[in-house]
C-alpha cells in the first residue's frame, strides 16, 4: 500500500496540474521538456492505476477472508455433528484437513457468487490498466533511447503472422491438386484425375516442396 | 496430566489433541520431513523424467512438433490416430509415467499413435488464432500423416481444448478424418447454466462475468498470456485443495516412494505451463465461453463457418464424471448436434486430468477407445 499516499496526493493536485499544463505546456515543449513531461504524466497515471488496483485487491481479499471465516464456522458445525456420532479428531493434521475441507466449500460458494465474480472482474480490469501504465512508461523510455517499443515489435510480429498465413494459403492452393492426384492414384483413376486438373504454372511448380515445414525422417 | 481431563474434548468439541499427542505428532512429522528431504535430494534427473515413451520427431513448423510413437505391436492398426492436446498444458500429460501413460496404453492396444506438441508460444506468437492452429498446424500434421501412411483419412483424438480444435477441424476438413474422438472437451460452453454446482465450472462463470471489453483489455495488455498466469488461474479453482496438496497431503506421502515420484512427475508437468497466444484467448473467451458459438455452429474460423452438421464421421465423446474444469453438462449430450448418425458417449470415473492418469479411468479409457476405433476402421 506504499503508493497510496503518493497517488492520493497526485489526485488532489490534478486540477492544478491540468491548468499549469494549459498555461505553460506549449512553452515547456518549445524548450525541449516534452519527453520529461510525458514521463511525469505516465508516472502519475501509473500511481493512479496502482491505487485502483490496490483497492480492487483489498476488496477481493476481503471476500477471501470472509469465506475463510465462514469455513471456520463450518468446521465448528462439522465438529458439533461429529461429537454425537462418536467421531473425534485425534491429530493436528486431521484437524487441518477437516478445516481445509470446510474452508474449500465456503471458498467455492463465495467465489462463485455474483459479488465475488464482480470483484474478480474489477481486479482484472485494474490489473490490466496498471500494466498498461507500466508499458506506457517503458515505451516512453524506449523511444527516448531509440529502442523499438513493445507496440512496434508487436506490429512487426503481426505483419509476419499475416505473411505466414498468406504463404500457407498459397502453399495449400498449390498442394491441393497434388493431393487430388495422389487420391486418384489410390483409387486407380490417375489418368482421369490428371486430365481433369489444370496445368500448374511454371513459376509455382518448385513450391510443391513445402518450404515452411521441415520433415524429419523417422529413425 | 489428569486422565479424565486428557480425554475431555476441547470446549465441548470432539478434539482429542493433548499437548503430549501434539508433541508426538510434531516429532513424527519432523522425522518424516527429514526423511523426505533426503529422498528429494537423491532423486536423479532420470527418475524425474516424464513423457519417456520412445518416439521420433517426424515434422516441425515454428514451435510445433509432430511425434510418432514407436509401435509396441508387430502390426499396428492401418489407420493411424493423431492426438491433439490443449494449449493450456504440455502434451506430456498423456505420457506422464510408464505405468500412467495414455499413449502407452493406446500403443499396447495396437494403435499407431502420433501426437502434436504445440510447443511453447512466445510473444512472437501472440497473433496466432484458433484458425492458425486448426487450418494451419493441425491440417499440416494430418496431411503429413495421410501422405506418410498413404491413406485418405486418419483418426483424430482431441483432449479438452485440443478437442475443440479437433471438432473445428472435423467440421472444416471432414474428408480427411475417418473417426473423431473427443475427450473431456467443452462443446456447449453454456451447458452448465441451470446445472450450477459448487466447486465446478468456475472458469465458465468467471469468463461470463467479464465483459467483451474486459477480454480485449486483458489480451491487448498481455499479448501472450504468461504460463504462470494460466497456471495460477487453475490453482484458484481449488485454492484450499491446492494449499493442502503442498502441505498436509505432501507430508502424508513423503515416505511412499511411488506416490512421491508420482507427485513430482505431476508437478513437473504442472510447472511446465506454456504461455497462451492472446488472439486464441480472445476467441476462446469471447466466441466460446461468452457467445457459445461452437455448439450453435456460429463460430467462424478463417472466414469459414464451423458447421457441426458437416461432421459425418463416427464420433466418440468421452467425459469424466468428476470433471470440475469442464463440467459434464458442457461436454455430454451432444447427440444430434453433429451430422453423424454414429455418435457414442463414454463416461470415465475421475476428474479432468484423472481421466488420463487415474487408476480406474486408465483401465477403461484406452481399451474402450481402441475397441471403438477397431469396430470402425
Amino acid at each position: 500500500m506504499g503508493g497510496q499516499p503518493v497517488a492520493m496526493f497526485g489526485q488532489a493536485l490534478k486540477p492544478l496540474a491540468t491548468n499549469l499544463e494549459r498555461a505553460y505546456g506549449g512553452l515547456a515543449d518549445a524548450f525541449g521538456l516534452a519527453p520529461m513531461r510525458d514521463l511525469q504524466g505516465a508516472a502519475r497515471g501509473m500511481a493512479s492505476a496502482n491505487l485502483a488496483k490496490q483497492q480492487a485487491q483489498a476488496e477481493y481479499l476481503g471476500l477471501v477472508v470472509a469465506a475463510l471465516a465462514k469455513g471456520s464456522e463450518g468446521l465448528v458445525t462439522r465438529l458439533q455433528e461429529m461429537g454425537p456420532n462418536g467421531e473425534s479428531v485425534d491429530s493436528l493434521l486431521g484437524l487441518v484437513r477437516l478445516w481445509a475441507r470446510s474452508a474449500e466449500d465456503a471458498m467455492h460458494a463465495a467465489m462463485q457468487s455474483p459479488k465475488a465474480l464482480e470483484a474478480s472482474a474489477k481486479l482484472v480490469r485494474a490489473g490490466a490498466r496498471s500494466r498498461q501504465q507500466q508499458h506506457r512508461i517503458v515505451a516512453l523510455a524506449s523511444e527516448a533511447l531509440n529502442v523499438p517499443t513493445r507496440a512496434e515489435v508487436d506490429d512487426a510480429y503481426r505483419e509476419i503472422q499475416e505473411l505466414k498465413r498468406e504463404v500457407r494459403r498459397l502453399r495449400k492452393s498449390i498442394d491441393q491438386p497434388r493431393a487430388l492426384v495422389a487420391a486418384a492414384a489410390r483409387a486407380d483413376t490417375v489418368d482421369m484425375a490428371e486430365a481433369a486438373l489444370p496445368k500448374p504454372k511454371p513459376a509455382r511448380a518448385p513450391a510443391t516442396k513445402r518450404k515452411t515445414a521441415s520433415k524429419v525422417a523417422a529413425s | 496430566m489428569n486422565q479424565a481431563l486428557k480425554d475431555k474434548p476441547a470446549a465441548g468439541l470432539p478434539i482429542r489433541i493433548t499437548p503430549e499427542s501434539l508433541m508426538r505428532e510434531l516429532q513424527q512429522v519432523g522425522e518424516k520431513i527429514t526423511r523426505g528431504s533426503q529422498r528429494l535430494a537423491n532423486y536423479t534427473e532420470e527418475q524425474l523424467a516424464i513423457a519417456t515413451s520412445p518416439k521420433d520427431e517426424v515434422w516441425r513448423q515454428d514451435m510445433v512438433r509432430l511425434y510418432h510413437y514407436r509401435p509396441t505391436v508387430a502390426k499396428p492398426a492401418r489407420v493411424p490416430v493423431l492426438l491433439a492436446y490443449a494449449l493450456v498444458g504440455r502434451y506430456q500429460m498423456i505420457d506422464l509415467e510408464p505405468d500412467r501413460s495414455f499413449v502407452r496404453k493406446l500403443l499396447a492396444e495396437g494403435l499407431d499413435v502420433y501426437v502434436v506438441d504445440w510447443g511453447v508460444p512466445t510473444r512472437a506468437q501472440r497473433w496466432l488464432t484458433i484458425d492458425d492452429y486448426v487450418s494451419g498446424y493441425l491440417d499440416d500434421c494430418v496431411d503429413f500423416i495421410r501422405e506418410r501412411h498413404d491413406v485418405d483419412s486418419i483418426n483424430l483424438l482431441g483432449v479438452c481444448q485440443g478437442g475443440v480444435f479437433a471438432t473445428c477441424y472435423a467440421a472444416l476438413f471432414p474428408e480427411k478424418l475417418k473417426n473423431l474422438v473427443l475427450t473431456v472437451t467443452p462443446l456447449d460452453f453454456h451447458g452448465d447454466q441451470g446445472h450450477e454446482e459448487t466447486g465446478a465450472g468456475y472458469m465458465n462463470l468467471w469468463a461470463r462475468s467479464l465483459t467483451p471489453d474486459d477480454i480485449d483489455l486483458m489480451v491487448d495488455t498481455m499479448g501472450t498470456a504468461p504460463g504462470a498466469l494460466v497456471g495460477f488461474s487453475f490453482l484458484m479453482m481449488a485454492p484450499m485443495g491446492n494449499l493442502t496438496k503442498y502441505t498436509t497431503e505432501l507430508v502424508d506421502i513423503l515416505d511412499d516412494e511411488a506416490k512421491m515420484l508420482g507427485f513430482l512427475h505431476m508437478e513437473r508437468w504442472i510447472a511446465d505451463r506454456p504461455g497462451h497466444p492472446g488472439e486464441v484467448m480472445r476467441q476462446w473467451f469471447k466466441d466460446l465461453y461468452q457467445a457459445n458459438k461452437l455448439v450453435r455452429s456460429e463460430l467462424v474460423l478463417g472466414g469459414r463457418k464451423v458447421e457441426l452438421d458437416r461432421i459425418r464421421m463416427p464420433v466418440l465423446n468421452v467425459y469424466a464424471t468428476g470433471d470440475v474444469i469442464v463440467p459434464t453438462s458442457c461436454s455430454r449430450g451432444m447427440e444430434g448436434k453433429f451430422g453423424t448418425e454414429d455418435y457414442s458417449e463414454l463416461s470415465v470415473p475421475g476428474g479432468h486430468i484423472g481421466t488420463f492418469v487415474g487408476g480406474k479411468a486408465q483401465k477403461i479409457l484406452a481399451p474402450s477407445i481402441a475397441q471403438w476405433l477397431r469396430e470402425r476402421t
